[in-house]
């Protein structure tokens, strides 16, 4: 029986290149993106895909694509996408235009995740992020008017030059645009990135440690959930497919450097555009034992307040019962979860259990 | 070979530590065809390879040579290799013991230093003869006449006949064999006195037990013959004898003057002491040798194995250490941080250092090491006197009378423009003034009654950054003294950390104390509460600092590619927690049990 009920698909192309980003990512070239089409409706194939929960279309930039090569992508897809619960779409502001809003809802795609990153357009500039916020206004506007309402809205935490004002300014101008999901991801700076090269630290612990408390109070006030160590949803709008991973569930990764999880085996697709359009997809591949089985359900399970079957780590009870006398963690009905402080620190919380 | 004792010379190479010595018993090697050129390493007597790594002698080691000499003779040299480091004399000693000359090696670069004056009086203490050796003249800075003219003024030894040499590039090297042959005495041992052989070296050999290198000083001994260590009063069958070249040769017999091993299916590593006397059951000894001085160790630390599993591979490889190093000496000890380790004793910080790697790296150990610690001498009021080596061990205060420490005689011989920084240096480090003296026009030795409890904190380090490292340094122990001592203890999270107590000089109490505590707060890690560190003297909190909880340590971002890559960061950070050791609930790296050495003053 095929237990994998949700597909990744990764877009490599951008139409400009941020200078935090880590992900697999080239310069946009219409005449590349054609032959990746084409090699990615190849290993579409190559899976025996069906009845599938949720799509996750991220990149990249999706959205980067042509018009024209942006509706055969959705095209690809479609043969997949019927009764699909969750299909979501990543995309920039400003090259979420009003077309590919039309081509998104007629397609049946019914989750936006937009890059937004900061407001403050000093930042944006200084990070190579083309775009405003006004751009994210209407783009946000368009999508409700196309019945798209289930928008997710990305934040990072601790950019150069960032300050508890300005996340303050940002929460303020975001709720206004009534999202149903928030993502807040400290900045991680990897080397080989433009932001590490121009000698930029990230954010120190205790600093970050105050933008989530920040992020914390004025999201909670506001009526979000916070589900998940860096995910704040409306009640019902929690990711389906992120929440996936966290479930341990298996998942398809498709695309260049995508990765995914099928039977026993997680595997990463090359990263190597040359290799990936020669259809050499597959990179690396660990087999997943019992042990490490056990060992990625307890650092996934345990990010989300959905938490652990307190079962898997029955052994851990002093542990278990110390960390809930210090309020970084919970019991209910067999199954253990962080607090919101549990999950500032859930790296030693993990430690102590594995 | 001829064993006739006429045509034997047996002797020693001593120096100051670079002076040359290892390189020059590698061609003396070459020269006498032990071995071909080809196939030499570097140093070949240093068989350790933390020895070649370091550049220094730690073990002494024997070896058999022929040399065809110019009188058309054909005589057997025996080479005793000696350790150059000042925590080593012990090694020195013993070596001598085994010999009748010594070549005295020095740098025709540096002249006199100081240990090459503390190993030639050693050699004249054991009526060696001394062949002075001038070494490294290919050297454009090198001045054979000063050193000739140091070695007759400091150190009283004609240098008319003083061999000039290239240890290097062999120049000279053969006029030095020949000088050996001419200055060396023959040894004159009694062949037909019953058996007297001196054990000076020994190791541990899988298939033959343990393997005793010996002197024969008197008689001889055979294959099959029943052999008695007097000290030890074992008795056992020889069942192999031999002469190393340095490979391997058995022989029947050894006699008189001869160097070479014996094999006799000794189990015990413990009944075979260096400087013991080897006899016949049959025809025994009137009496045993003089044996050697036994030294004993100066500096004691903790030894604890990280993983408490590896406990008894820690106390085996201790016990196959301390069978050829002497000097080495260990107790079980409990400890309420550390659990089941054990107190050790050492010459000097070197020699903890040297142990210290080689049962990491020869054993394959994770260790644990406590600061090192002096004896001291714990006068109660009821009068009793205590030997303390562990501080944690110290009595309660009320009990105590008063506290002696050792302290040292130090020479350190210095340019002397540095005087000034090496006066402050010991007048930091409670030292008193003694001496000053000329050693020639440019170098001058000072001499400072120190407290031993005070070199073994980074005093080296310290004399070597003021003098870039042009001073020299000796030092013997001289006698205990009074001192205004205290127990410094350091609590974490409340808890007194048994591991990290140290005795102090009352009046550095407060800025010690601070020390330690911020050296230990930079090596422990944020954990899941706030950690106090508190500096405590007499039950009294000095200092303190916190190690704050930690805030946040999770990445925010974990989706699919990101997954099998924290997994693999998760468990290496568990394996790096595995290697700390639980102090009550706190989590401490190693580092931090050897952050009361490493401090600096200027952290203060």
């Amino acid at each position: 029986m095929n237990k994998v009920k949700s597909l990744y698909i990764h877009i490599p192309f951008c139409t400009n290149i941020c200078d935090y980003c880590d992900f697999t990512k080239l310069q946009y070239f219409r005449n590349f993106a054609e032959k990746y089409l084409i090699a990615l409706k190849d290993e579409l194939n190559s899976y025996p895909i069906k009845n599938l929960k949720t799509i996750y279309v991220g990149g990249g930039t999706p959205t980067a694509l042509d018009d024209d090569l942006f509706e055969e992508l959705l095209k690809i897809i479609s043969i997949y996408s019927e009764g699909v619960k969750e299909y979501t779409f990543e995309a920039n502001p400003e090259s979420l235009s009003p077309f590919k809003i039309s081509l998104l809802k007629k397609y049946g795609v019914n989750r936006i995740s937009i890059g937004v990153q900061t407001t403050n357009q000093k930042i944006l500039d200084n990070l190579n992020r083309r775009h405003s916020f006004s751009q994210v206004i209407q783009a946000v506007e368009c999508l409700k008017n196309n019945g798209i309402e289930n928008i997710n809205i990305d934040l990072i935490l601790g950019l150069p030059h960032a300050s508890k004002k300005i996340l303050r300014q940002d929460l303020t101008n975001i709720l206004k645009l009534e999202p149903k999901h928030i993502s807040c991801y400290g900045l991680t700076i990897h080397s080989h990135t433009a932001l590490f090269n121009k000698g930029f630290k990230e954010p120190n612990e205790d600093d970050l440690r105050l933008y989530y408390d920040i992020v914390e109070e004025i999201l909670v006030a506001n009526g979000f959930i916070h589900y998940e160590v860096s995910n704040w949803a409306k009640n019902g709008y929690q990711s389906e497919h992120n929440m996936t991973y966290w479930r341990n569930e298996q998942y398809y990764g498709i695309g260049l450097g995508a990765s995914g999880y099928i039977g026993e085996t997680r595997y990463k697709n090359t990263t190597n555009l040359s290799k990936y359009l020669a259809r050499a997809f597959v990179g690396d591949k660990e087999f997943v034992s019992n042990n490490d089985k056990i060992t990625y359900q307890i650092m996934l399970n345990l990010r989300t307040i959905e938490g652990l079957d307190v079962s898997i780590v029955k052994h851990k009870h002093k542990e278990i019962t110390e960390m809930i006398d210090r309020n970084l963690l919970k019991l209910e009905n067999n199954r253990v979860f962080p607090t919101y402080e549990g999950m500032m620190v859930l790296d030693s919380i993990i430690l102590k259990l594995l | 070979m001829n064993f006739e004792q006429k045509k034997i010379r047996n002797f020693s190479i001593v120096a100051h530590i670079d002076h040359g010595k290892s390189t020059l018993a590698d061609r003396i090697l070459e020269l006498t065809g032990a071995i071909e050129a080809r196939e030499m390493k570097d140093q070949i007597l240093d068989s350790m390879d933390l020895e070649r790594e370091r550049g220094i002698t730690i073990k002494l080691n024997a070896v058999t040579l022929s040399y065809h000499a110019d009188d058309g003779e054909d005589y057997v040299f025996n080479l005793i290799d000696t350790p150059g480091h000042v925590d080593f004399t012990y090694e020195v000693s013993r070596s001598l013991a085994a010999c009748e000359g010594a070549l005295l090696v020095v740098d025709a670069t540096q002249g006199v230093e100081a240990q090459t004056l503390a190993n030639a009086y050693l050699a004249v203490d054991n009526d060696l003869e001394i062949v002075p050796v001038i070494n490294k003249v290919d050297l454009p800075s090198a001045n054979p006449q000063m050193a000739k003219d140091e070695i007759e003024k400091k150190i009283g030894i004609p240098c008319d006949e003083a061999v000039e040499v290239s240890a290097k590039t062999g120049l000279h090297v053969h006029e030095l064999l020949e000088a050996i042959v001419k200055g060396v005495p023959a040894p004159h041992g009694d062949l037909n006195a019953p058996l007297k052989a001196l054990i000076f070296d020994s190791y541990y050999d899988p298939y033959r037990g343990v393997i005793v290198l010996v002197r024969i000083k008197d008689g001889q001994v055979k294959v099959g013959d029943k052999i008695c260590l007097m000290q030890a009063g074992k008795e056992y069958q020889i069942i192999e004898l031999g002469i190393r070249t340095p490979n391997e040769l058995k022989t029947d017999v050894l006699t008189a003057g001869q160097v070479g091993y014996i094999a006799a299916q000794i189990k015990d590593i413990k009944d075979v002491r260096p400087g013991d006397t080897v006899t016949l059951v049959d025809n025994p000894a009137k009496e045993a040798l003089p044996g050697y001085r036994i030294m004993n160790p100066m500096v004691y630390c903790g030894l604890y194995p990280v993983d408490s599993d590896d406990y008894l591979d820690l106390k085996e490889a201790l016990e196959k250490l301390t069978l050829n190093d002497a000097s080495l000496q260990f107790v079980a000890e409990t400890s309420q941080a550390l659990g089941f380790g054990f107190r050790c004793g050492f010459l000097g910080l070197l020699h903890m250092d040297v142990v210290q790697e080689r049962l990491e790296r020869e054993y394959n150990l994770d260790l644990i090491l406590t600061a090192p610690s002096v004896i001291y001498r714990v006068h109660m009021t009821d009068g009793e006197v205590i030997n303390l080596d562990n501080p944690s061990k110290m009595p309660d205060s009320s009990k105590v009378s008063y506290i002696e420490e050792p302290y040292i005689k130090a020479n350190i011989m210095t340019p002397k423009e540095y005087i000034g920084p090496i006066m402050e240096l010991c007048r930091d480090r409670r030292g008193i003034y003694e001496n000053l003296d000329y050693f020639d026009d440019t170098r001058m030795v000072l001499t400072y009654e120190l407290p031993l409890s005070e070199i073994v904190y980074n005093f080296f380090d310290k004399l070597k950054s003021y003098t870039k490292g042009y001073a020299s340094f000796d030092y013997d122990f001289s006698d205990y003294k009074r001192a205004d001592l205290v127990k410094l203890d350091i609590l974490l999270n409340g808890q007194v950390v048994d591991a990290l107590s140290s005795i102090i000089y009352r009046p550095d109490g407060y800025h010690r104390g601070l020390g330690i505590i911020r050296k230990i707060k930079t090596v422990i890690p944020r954990q899941q509460f706030e950690i106090p560190i508190q500096a405590a003297i007499g039950g009294k909190v000095v200092a303190r600092c916190d190690v704050k909880a930690v805030r946040k340590d999770v990445l925010a971002k974990c989706y699919g590619g990101d997954i099998s890559r924290k997994k693999k960061l998760l468990e290496k950070q568990k394996e790096g927690k595995k290697r700390m050791k639980k102090v009550g609930s706190v989590e401490v790296p190693q580092e931090a049990f050897m952050s009361i050495l490493s401090i600096d003053e200027e952290d203060n």
